[in-house]
């Protein structure tokens, strides 16, 4: 491969040794998740969700093309996958899902092992990029500790899924690049073709694969146009893969039509509406504005900072300290750029899983800013010292986030098992987790509430719905003290990210509406008069 | 030039490999799928069964040193009797008897860590009962009295409510212990339990 002149980062280690780091991290990864999983129980929001559907499309195939009709692959092989094979993990009783909670369960298990796979392929890719393996190693590692991972690791709506299928085919797509430009004689327009439907794969399994498939695509062959001679060529390979990418959703677009349903709840059309759907508030702040601060609130200003120089040197073309062609970088960097561009100025809501197919790329920038602003040192080993500290320092506010996610990930579950523990005979009964039907074991009423054994436990997860509908009982939880508490996702500047753009109340600051809690039902009717 | 050579090595194995694929493509497809499915099974299988048993929603708890002041080797109501899960029997050995002097007598629970305690339930022995004492507990927090009043009376369970706090030790001091309704210089306790947990001795309680 052609390096460009210029000097290197003095340091780097073995293929074997970063193999072998990776390697670590990712059975760190899986240690952490699954020795932990006893008190994972989701988010309880779209996860719910997509798990309905799931069961929905075990009974009747053709519901895969049921209302929400996106995403197929996702609910077809995802959704489908736990309960066919039977995933039922021993669980307490979630109020939603009632027998049906270990099923449930097992969905986030798949999830957790599905985001190790993206994990491991990942470090494949980086290797694979030959970049200097310590700026890979680095990226490796801001990737895996990051708090967006953490959030969405047992989240089945999480979008970083879609990679699974599209970091593949653009892995192809570079080699592809590559050859094209060192003139290989080699029929490319079949492979292109593939590459497209590898892209529209990811794309059916998580739609916003598009804010990086759009860009890639826009980058590398409008740049293979402007710099080769074989111009026709060039037209074919973008047609042969643009073709690719129509595969998957005209055959859902079939199959659709197959199962019965209207063109108007097609899945073009349900992409249509989601986009709409997404618009941004105009009561809200500017999605711009509400970027940076979600950028500043899971990043923090340093690492962001980073990344801006990272992007600016590859551009300059002065990245090539980090390794890899000058060329291969400065596109990358033109496709970040446009990925975040696209998402800042859409008009779109700023929700942070929507970037988050970018943010894998986006490290290696951040490491190759690092690396850029220790330049300024002498000595190739002061600098790579120096490039580290920087590093470590800017992962401080990502990782401080991890860990509180992580944690609030694990706050549900803690209080459940408490509860259990402590029930003694009585039962535990929930006020209903918002948005979803309440099971058996939830109090719908305030007549439900008042009959209930004193002795009773009751256990609270974001009872948004229930508080709205008895203030005064928010009233009451405010004053009493629960019998246990933990933090759950909702107390947490991830949680935040996610759901602002949509309106949510901030959540972080209101204990009784984001802490996971435990209360004697008689404590609670004491402070409750009857009206 | 040796980039360029390597490049040249890895797209001609890539290629070969790429053919070789390409030949078996669909036999070699739907074998790695099956694998691949076979393979989440059986992780799916193992989870369950190793996960299994660390579902069981009651807790074990230890607890590493128990005193009072009246604690002998040969003693056979020494405070360990506390936590033998015989409540309320009164049989010599079933539970724990302080010194015939005046009191205030005391026992001390010590926990291997903090544990979230919603509350302590402290049993008569058959025939005495506890009339005033007061419990005191140790945590991250510092030390609080939890407990505290005069006049007990009846056979049911002492119920102290802990409200889920951290604890890692307990001091319970009786201040006045009666038997068959006559004041009684020694102190009687039938059993001590944690609901939800599992009490343990540590082996140097055993």
């Amino acid at each position: 491969m052609q390096q460009a002149p210029g000097p290197k980062l003095a340091l780097n280690i073995s293929r074997r040794a970063f193999v072998m780091a990776c390697s670590m991290v990712i059975f760190g990864y899986f240690a952490l998740w699954l020795l932990n999983f006893k008190d994972i129980y989701g988010w309880i929001m779209d996860d719910g969700y997509y798990f309905y559907r799931g069961t929905k499309i075990v009974e009747n195939p053709w519901k895969l093309f049921d209302t929400w009709n996106y995403v197929h692959l996702n609910h077809l092989i995802f959704g489908t996958l736990p309960i066919l094979l039977n995933y039922d993990i021993p669980s307490l009783t979630l109020p939603e899902f009632e027998a049906r909670t270990g099923i449930f369960r097992g969905f986030l298990l798949l999830t957790i092992l599905l985001h190790g796979a993206l994990i491991a392929l990942w470090m494949i890719i980086l290797d694979r990029l030959r970049l200097n393996r310590l700026i890979a190693l680095a990226a490796f590692l801001l990737f895996v500790t990051g708090p967006t991972l953490t959030f969405w690791a047992p989240l089945p709506d999480s979008r970083m899924l879609g990679l699974l299928a599209f970091l593949p085919g653009w892995l192809i797509l570079f080699r592809l690049d590559t050859a094209h430009r060192l003139a290989i004689p080699r029929p490319w327009g079949r492979t292109a073709f593939w590459v497209g439907v590898l892209f529209s794969l990811s794309q059916s399994l998580q739609y916003t694969t598009i804010y990086i498939i759009m860009p890639v695509l826009f980058v590398y062959f409008s740049h293979a146009m402007i710099t080769c001679r074989d111009r026709i060529g060039v037209a074919r390979m973008a047609l042969a893969c643009l073709a690719g990418c129509l595969t998957v959703p005209l055959v859902t677009e079939l199959l659709s039509a197959a199962a019965g349903v209207p063109t108007a709840l097609g899945p073009f059309m349900t992409y249509l509406e989601r986009w709409n759907a997404h618009r941004a508030f105009d009561t809200l702040e500017p999605p711009r504005v509400m970027w940076l601060r979600m950028f500043t609130l899971e990043l923090g200003w340093p690492l962001c900072g980073l990344a801006v120089v990272g992007l600016a040197a590859a551009l300059a073309g002065s990245g090539t300290r980090s390794g890899v062609d000058r060329r291969t970088l400065s596109l990358l960097a033109v496709v970040i750029v446009i990925g975040l561009c696209q998402q800042f100025f859409s008009g779109s809501q700023a929700m942070f899983r929507q970037v988050s197919v970018l943010l894998p790329f986006l490290f290696i920038f951040v490491a190759i800013g690092a690396v850029a602003v220790a330049s300024v040192v002498p000595g190739p080993r002061a600098r790579a010292a120096v490039a580290a500290v920087i590093l470590v320092v800017a992962a401080i506010i990502p990782v401080r986030e991890s860990i509180t996610v992580f944690r609030a990930q694990r706050g549900l579950g803690e209080v459940m098992d408490w509860a259990a523990a402590a029930a003694d005979g009585h039962r535990v009964r929930w006020l209903p987790i918002a948005w979803f039907a309440p099971g058996e074991t939830a109090v719908r009423t305030e007549a439900e509430l008042r009959n209930l054994d004193p002795d009773d436990l009751l256990i609270t997860y974001f009872p948004y719905t229930f508080l709205n509908t008895y203030p005064e009982v928010e009233a009451v939880l405010n004053r009493l003290p629960p019998l246990y508490s933990r933090p759950t996702l909702y107390t947490t500047n991830a949680m935040w990210c996610e759901t602002h753009a949509r309106g949510s109340p901030d959540t972080r600051q209101v204990p009784v509406r984001s802490e996971a809690r435990v209360y004697r039902v008689g404590d609670l009717l004491e402070q409750w008069p009857a009206r | 030039m040796i980039m360029q050579d390597c490049w040249t090595i890895a797209r001609s194995r890539i290629c070969c490999g790429l053919a070789a694929v390409r030949s078996r493509r669909p036999v070699l497809v739907s074998a790695v799928i099956l694998l691949m499915v076979a393979g989440l099974w059986i992780f799916g299988r193992l989870f369950i069964l190793a996960y299994g048993p660390a579902m069981n929603p009651i807790l074990d708890l230890t607890v590493v040193a128990i005193s009072s002041d009246s604690e002998a080797d040969h003693d056979p109501s020494r405070a360990r009797n506390l936590f033998d899960g015989r409540p309320a029997l009164g049989r010599l050995g079933q539970a724990w008897t302080s010194a015939p002097t005046p009191p205030p007598h005391f026992v001390l629970i010590e926990f291997d860590r903090d544990y979230p305690l919603s509350s302590m339930r402290i049993y008569n022995r058959k025939e005495t009962r506890l009339d005033a004492l007061s419990v005191r507990v140790r945590g991250a927090f510092g030390e609080r009295l939890v407990f505290e009043t005069r006049g007990l009376t009846g056979i049911d369970p002492i119920e102290i409510p802990l409200d889920g706090k951290r604890i890692r030790s307990i001091r319970i001091d009786v201040l006045a212990n009666s038997l068959n309704g006559r004041r009684r210089a020694n102190a009687d306790i039938g059993e001590i339990d944690f609901p939800g947990f599992r009490v343990r001795l540590a082996d140097q309680n055993n």
